[in-house]
């Protein structure tokens, strides 16, 4: 007898949003699925916390030895619905439980390693159409022979990228040779300490890409297992930088667009080509892109969803996004609802300087504002600030709604004003 | 939308089901990917007015990528025929993630003996029989292979097809001679074979029994589709000490407690190498103990395509391409004919002097096909040291007992005189 699929099974973490939802998810038969978390038996900080948030199963393995995977998968294959990894980081953890899980929808391992890879993503995209990306260069040292070759390659302002990282760990931007040697040397020496933090295996090796002027928003899209993508509307997305941070985290994230419909269908086109050079399918992809004179460029594909992405299309569109990312691995039809209820921001707020937090003010005063939604304070008072180039996080992510665009602004304004980021 | 009608096989198409396939679309054309580096399948794809020649560098995933972008919108499936092709096929894989396949690891898993065996006993230890992974001929080894294992033992290398270099011992003395005798050949014939693998030996509890084979097609989601078993009669039932096939035929030797006996092993052993989208050939073992595992591919069977076509109607090779489109198999369950292929090697090797009996076994009331691989003078080797048959024979009858008689009147006939 065959027994009733049940189980969705998710790599090292369950969702911090959206876990609600999951509950009340039913099954195609009509059942509260099951909640499993899958992850490395060495550690022990997941488990606790899968337990926390009232996981049913917690598979604790080795996921060094595809043996010891297939063997504590074995008494759930037939239960399995789904296998869902939404953590950028934990997609190589991903990429080593999908070969034993055969008969669920998922993306191919090597597509998980192509999207978390900064180099093998660029080459892939290259290699599809060179006109989605731009130009850029490898380099694996920062000797004077790597500096030339990059000049020799590339027009500045350049862009620095190691690969293996998440987020926007290391990313540098250089305007000239100077700044670029100096920035280039910096990363090379930093770069090894973060691998061994981070766990990373590989070789450094770091990519160099030309600087694309323009503005920046990303769109996630569904992508079934015969490259069908359904994506949901575009956000704009105002990087660190251009608030004055020598930074590249997303500062604000805005949805819905001002774009017109032509602008995203182009976009649509672009950020499907990405998908497919990358081969993703039977997941949720997350592509950045830029919108410069020379058309739709693609900054990053992730073969998951967007950060804040949950809440955003939640409040801006009534959809939920995290079912629709478990939905299209089941398969199921993901439901996208068009019609516009609201603006919604989603904001990280960074330390203007590094160091340790002292104090953080203005949180009672945003809270009382009209678009309030949700603030997260993601660090305690004592705790380091770094920037996000340097591995650092954010100190506060806040979420604003209103039905009314110029309210919700006039609200932005006040809790940029009101918030106070105090370091020593 | 652009029509999907292109089928690509990889490094070879091979003839037989061939028209089967070109008939199920009226517009399908044909693509085969092979290395660069080689010309005969060119030769060979030429030939055969493929419409599609895919050259490209397996080691280099820019250059697969490459090759198939230019036509991946109009792919309908992609297969791969023979063992041989499985590791190419692995590498072609992550490039055409829309389609139908099977995954790289699985296909990885299906072509490595080791590899294999201990996903078996992964998923259970009862499927296979106990085995170790032997490095070298030194009497540690021995001692350790002695110490856990029961003889008789199989040795074998781990990446080879066919019989190569498969003998067996049951004793500790011939054990040591056969080891050495593996590990004194094994990196030629892993050269000769242009297997990239490191060579690496298996060392197994012999089973002892009658061997099966059975062809499958496996869905997406891991639901298997059975085609008939086959009885395959190794050189061992007939003299020899070699496993070649010497039979393979539809002989009705099974009922259907042990046909469904056999069946949920073979699935097991499916699902324990995570196969999908893709044939399966899995051969079994009736032991004692019950069924046993010898070997999975991921691969239709050799001969299959023409044996279950004479004997039950099926369209193997149309059947493969299906279930990587995917479309409805058609597998005719209604035994039509008798029908059996059989392989005769030379009693002892040497050069090929004359072949006897010839004459009289095309004269047999069952006799359809008969075929000389070897001219006069040829080396004619065992196929544990890498040789061919010499003599192919099919007969079909739809009576059994006049294609049992006729079976063994071909077996009194067919005589290999070597010198």
């Amino acid at each position: 007898m065959t027994k009733e699929k049940d189980i969705l099974l998710f790599v090292h973490s369950t969702p911090v949003t959206g876990v609600d939802d999951i509950r009340k998810f039913k099954t195609p038969s009509g059942k509260i699925p099951r909640i499993a978390v899958i992850g490395d038996s060495k550690l022990r900080k997941w488990q606790e916390l899968a337990q926390e948030n009232g996981a049913d199963i917690i598979i604790a393995t080795d996921l060094n030895n595809p043996l010891k995977i297939a063997k504590s998968l074995l008494s759930y294959q037939e239960e399995l619905l789904a296998v869902i990894s939404r953590n950028e980081a934990k997609m190589s953890e991903f990429a080593k439980i999908v070969p034993h899980v055969p008969y669920l929808k998922t993306p191919t391992a090597e597509s998980l390693r192509w999207a978390s890879d900064k180099i093998a993503m660029r080459e892939r995209l290259y290699l599809y159409d060179k006109k989605i990306t731009p130009k850029f260069t490898i380099v694996k040292d920062s000797s004077v022979q790597s500096i030339e070759k990059v000049e020799n390659k590339l027009n500045f302002p350049i862009i620095i990228k190691p690969s293996g990282l998440a987020a926007s760990r290391l990313v540098t931007l250089c305007y000239h040779k100077e700044e670029f040697e100096t920035s280039l040397r910096k990363v090379f020496r930093k770069i090894n300490s973060i691998y061994k933090q981070t766990k990373v295996t590989t070789k450094p090796r770091v990519l160099v890409e030309e600087f694309m002027e323009g503005s920046m928003y990303s769109i996630d899209g569904y992508v079934n297992s015969r490259g069908k993508i359904y994506f949901c509307p575009m956000v704009y997305i105002k990087t660190g930088k251009s608030i004055g941070f020598e930074d590249f985290f997303g500062y604000m994230q805005i949805c819905p667009t001002q774009l017109k419909q032509k602008s995203i269908d182009k976009a649509e086109v672009v950020a499907t080509k990405a998908v497919h050079a990358l081969g993703l399918r039977s997941c949720t992809a997350h592509i950045e892109l830029m919108r410069t004179e020379d058309g739709w460029k693609v900054i990053e594909v992730g073969a998951r969803i967007g950060g804040f992405r949950h809440h955003m299309y939640k409040y801006s569109f009534d959809f939920n996004h995290t079912l629709n990312d478990i939905k299209i691995r089941i398969p199921q039809k993901p439901i996208i609802k068009k019609k516009i209820n609201g603006y919604t921001v989603a904001m990280k707020f960074f330390a203007k300087k590094e160091g340790v937090l002292k104090s953080l003010q203005g949180i009672k005063k945003i809270k009382s504002l009209e678009s309030y939604v949700e603030i997260v304070q993601r660090k305690k008072i004592g705790s380091k600030c770094n920037f996000a180039k340097n591995g650092g996080s954010s100190v506060v992510n806040l979420i604003l709604f209103n039905k009314n665009r110029s309210a919700l602004f006039s609200d932005v304004r006040r809790a940029e004003q009101s918030l106070k980021i105090v370091v020593k | 939308m652009l029509k999907k009608n292109i089928i690509v096989f990889v490094n070879n198409i091979p003839q037989d089901g061939l028209d089967g396939i070109l008939r199920l679309k009226p517009d399908i054309e044909l693509a085969v990917m092979g290395s660069y580096r080689k010309k005969d399948w060119v030769e060979k794809a030429k030939a055969q007015k493929v419409h599609h020649i895919i050259p490209v560098d397996y080691n280099k995933p820019e250059s697969l990528a490459k090759g198939l972008f230019k036509i991946e919108d109009r792919i309908l499936a992609i297969t791969c025929r023979g063992d041989k092709n499985i590791p190419d096929f692995a590498k072609i894989v992550p490039h055409v993630p829309y389609l139908k396949t099977p995954t790289a690891e699985s296909l990885r898993w299906a072509s490595d003996k080791i590899a294999m065996r201990e996903r078996f006993d992964a998923y259970d230890s009862e499927l296979s029989p106990r085995f170790l992974i032997v490095h070298d001929a030194s009497k540690k080894t021995l001692d350790n292979i002695k110490s856990r294992l029961k003889f008789p033992i199989i040795i074998k290398p781990a990446h080879l097809h066919s019989s190569l270099l498969v003998s067996q011992c049951r004793t500790q003395k011939e054990l040591k001679i056969n080891l050495e005798k593996i590990f004194r050949k094994i990196n030629n014939v892993y050269k000769q074979n242009k297997s990239k693998q490191t060579p690496l030996v298996l060392a197994e509890e012999m089973m002892q029994g009658d061997k099966y084979s059975v062809d499958a097609y496996v869905d997406s989601r891991g639901q298997i589709y059975f085609c008939p078993f086959v009885y395959n009669r190794s050189g061992v039932h007939v003299g020899f000490d070699d496993f070649f096939e010497y039979e393979l035929s539809n002989r009705p030797v099974l009922n259907k407690k042990q046909k469904n006996e056999a069946l949920k092993v073979a699935t097991k052993a499916v699902h324990a190498l995570s196969l999908c989208n893709t044939s399966a050939h899995i051969e079994l073992m009736q032991t004692k103990d019950g069924w046993k595992v010898i070997e999975v591919g991921a691969r239709i069977g050799g001969f299959r395509q023409r044996l279950y076509k004479l004997s039950h109607g099926i369209e193997h090779a149309v059947n493969d391409v299906c279930i990587h489109i995917p479309q409805k198999l058609f597998i005719p369950k209604v035994r039509k004919q008798y029908v059996g292929v059989f392989n005769f090697y030379a009693r002892s090797e040497g050069k090929l002097d004359s072949i006897k009996g010839i004459y009289k076994v095309k004269k047999l009331k069952s006799f359809i096909e008969l075929k000389i691989l070897k001219q006069k003078g040829a080396v004619c080797r065992f196929a544990r040291n890498g040789g061919s048959h010499v003599v192919s024979i099919w007969l079909v009858n739809k009576n059994l007992q006049q294609w049992e008689k006729d079976v063994a009147e071909m077996e009194s006939l067919i005589e290999i005189i070597t010198k």
